[in-house]
């Protein structure tokens, strides 16, 4: 589990999501029966699910398509590549970010760092493909 | 007719390690034990260079730095978070399964044209979405299934899956099949078996059975039936319960003073407690034991143990370590450079199932609660969310991992980075 959580510092919010049983001592609620399980964003996701990876993103390549440094990444490895998916791949034994343009097995792979200028990922070996990227968990919190 | 499979990962550790390292994918890669102590996986490549299972590090350095060896020591955090993923993403393709190890599944396959290209699917699923390779036996016996999966790595053309559901290839591979390759059977066993004449798998499946009950034991009997394709293990036939728990781990540094030895002594006391608890056992008997190594010159080696008795059975953490540390100053004596600790819990007691003392104080169900507690809070928020005041979390004494590679899956400051 998290060394250290970047959503939060203190352990104890997130142990009060633990449900408390609260005894009602009054008037039964009207609503025993209909409660709803509270949204997960961890479902939404898919966090937990076999296929799906957290990574961090540490450059500029995608700033053009508003995906920036810092940004974490929800990658699904079960996801099939497809035009203007946004993928993790593995170029010269490095893994890098990138949108994949065209239809298999003819993918091209590009950058963009700044909108609207996009730059071939070019690569004298064979391209791989780790996973495409589902979701981007941005942290806009600010620290005085 | 029973269609059982063994999937296992491919050399799983080594292909753990390179799952967020292409950088490594095409070299050799050995993982080290506990402590960095010698090698307990090594990839295709690593084997070609002659590393033996079980190297010492030290010996190996050397050989292993000129040709590039990776090292790694063992990171069973993330082992076990890419375990879960690979039978997670089994799991929903067959009909039943079973966890055999960290790296092997027992699986009931479903009824398919044909199983070889059903498991040869399988196992691009699973390199897809998990991203580690895995291999598969395929058989109507779990001992058939286990040979089938060691011809799946013998021969290379199989594609790493093997369907020997089909008596014909069974009696086939039962001829070439040395007998030291079935499962269960050790060097020892293999010896005596030679002795006898008994070399091949067939030698085996075609003895007469009583009389392999009589020489051997009825283990023996269940594997030559089951080789013939008998079922006499079935699925989730679980092996007995530990009779005992054991924790030690050789410090990263040498130890001097009792205070950092009871930290070791308190911290382990307290995984024992922990593994007592999740097979519902309590514990009556602790025995503490140190050491030195044995590297010391001969007149600075010590090792001493004592056992603590329990006034009756427990799985109190806090009267565990209480317990170890009341043995720990009998058994200290200062002056010496330690470098392992054990802590050894027997006299177990499944819950329910002993005598009272009469006299003696019960644990209490706050107690019961407490441990319970515990352990829920831990697997929720991680080891050691909450622990004994006793234990230290990041002691200068700890286990030696050098070679350590990022928790990628559990860690939020060593996720994977992408560029």
């Amino acid at each position: 589990m998290s060394k250290s959580a970047p959503f939060s510092n203190k352990r104890l919010e997130s142990l009060a999501k633990l449900p408390v049983a609260v005894k009602i001592t009054g008037f039964a609620s009207p609503a025993t029966g209909y409660e709803a399980h509270g949204l997960s964003i961890d479902e939404m996701v898919g966090m937990g699910a076999p296929h799906i990876y957290l990574w961090k993103l540490d450059s500029e390549a995608l700033s053009g398509l508003s995906i920036y440094p810092d940004d974490l990444l929800v990658v699904n490895r079960g996801a099939k590549p497809c035009d203007g998916a946004i993928a993790v791949i593995i170029v010269d034994e490095d893994h890098r970010i990138c949108q994949i343009a065209g239809r298999a097995p003819n993918f091209t792979f590009w950058i963009e760092p700044v909108a609207g200028q996009r730059e071939a990922i070019e690569s004298t070996e064979s391209i791989s493909l780790w996973g495409i990227v589902e979701r981007v968990v941005r942290d806009l919190r600010v620290f005085a | 007719m029973k269609r059982i499979a063994l999937i296992d990962g491919n050399s799983f550790y080594a292909s753990v390690e390179a799952l967020f390292r292409p950088d490594i994918r095409d070299k050799p890669v050995c993982v080290l034990s506990n402590g960095d102590g010698c090698v307990i996986a090594r990839n295709a490549k690593a084997k070609e260079l002659g590393i033996p299972m079980g190297a010492p590090f030290f010996q190996i350095k050397d050989y292993a730095r000129q040709h590039g060896v990776q090292m790694f020591s063992s990171n069973y955090t993330l082992y076990a978070d890419v375990s879960r993923r690979m039978i997670q993403s089994i799991f929903p393709h067959v009909e039943d399964l079973e966890q055999y190890s960290i790296d092997e599944c027992w699986a009931l396959m479903p009824d398919a044209e044909s199983l070889h290209d059903y498991g040869l699917a399988l196992k691009e699923t699973v390199l897809r979405e998990v991203g580690v390779p895995v291999g598969m036996g395929i058989s109507t016996t779990k001992t058939l299934a286990k040979l089938a999966q060691w011809a799946s790595k013998e021969w290379k053309q199989t594609g790493g899956v093997v369907d020997l559901t089909d008596p014909v290839r069974q009696h086939k591979l039962l001829k070439i099949a040395p007998v030291a390759k079935i499962w269960g059977v050790g060097r020892k066993l293999e010896a005596r078996l030679g002795a006898m004449n008994i070399v091949t798998a067939w030698d085996l499946a075609t003895f007469d059975h009583k009389t392999l009950r009589k020489s051997f034991n009825v283990n023996v009997e269940r594997t030559a039936r089951e080789l013939m394709g008998e079922v006499c293990l079935n699925m989730h036939e679980s092996p007995d319960l530990k009779k005992e728990i054991m924790k030690s781990c050789m410090f990263g540094v040498r130890v001097h003073d009792l205070v950092k030895l009871q930290e070791a002594a308190a911290s382990y006391a307290s995984t024992a407690a922990e593994r007592l608890r999740s097979q519902r056992s309590l514990c009556q008997t602790l025995t503490v034991s140190v050491q030195t190594s044995q590297h010391e010159p001969q007149h600075q080696r010590y090792y001493n143990s004592i056992s603590v008795q329990m006034v009756n059975p427990t799985d109190d953490t806090r009267l565990l370590i209480r317990a170890a540390l009341q043995g720990l100053e009998r058994v200290f004596r200062p002056g010496f450079a330690y470098s392992k600790c054990a802590i050894l819990l027997t006299d177990l007691h499944q819950r329910g199932t002993f005598t009272q003392d009469l006299f003696a104080e019960q644990q209490d169900e706050a107690t019961n609660r407490l441990g319970e507690l515990m352990d829920t809070i831990n697997l929720r928020y991680g080891r050691n969310a909450i622990h004994s005041a006793r234990v230290k979390v990041d002691p200068e004494w700890k286990v030696r991992r050098d070679l350590l590679s990022p928790s990628y899956t559990t860690s939020w400051s060593e996720l994977p980075v992408c560029r």
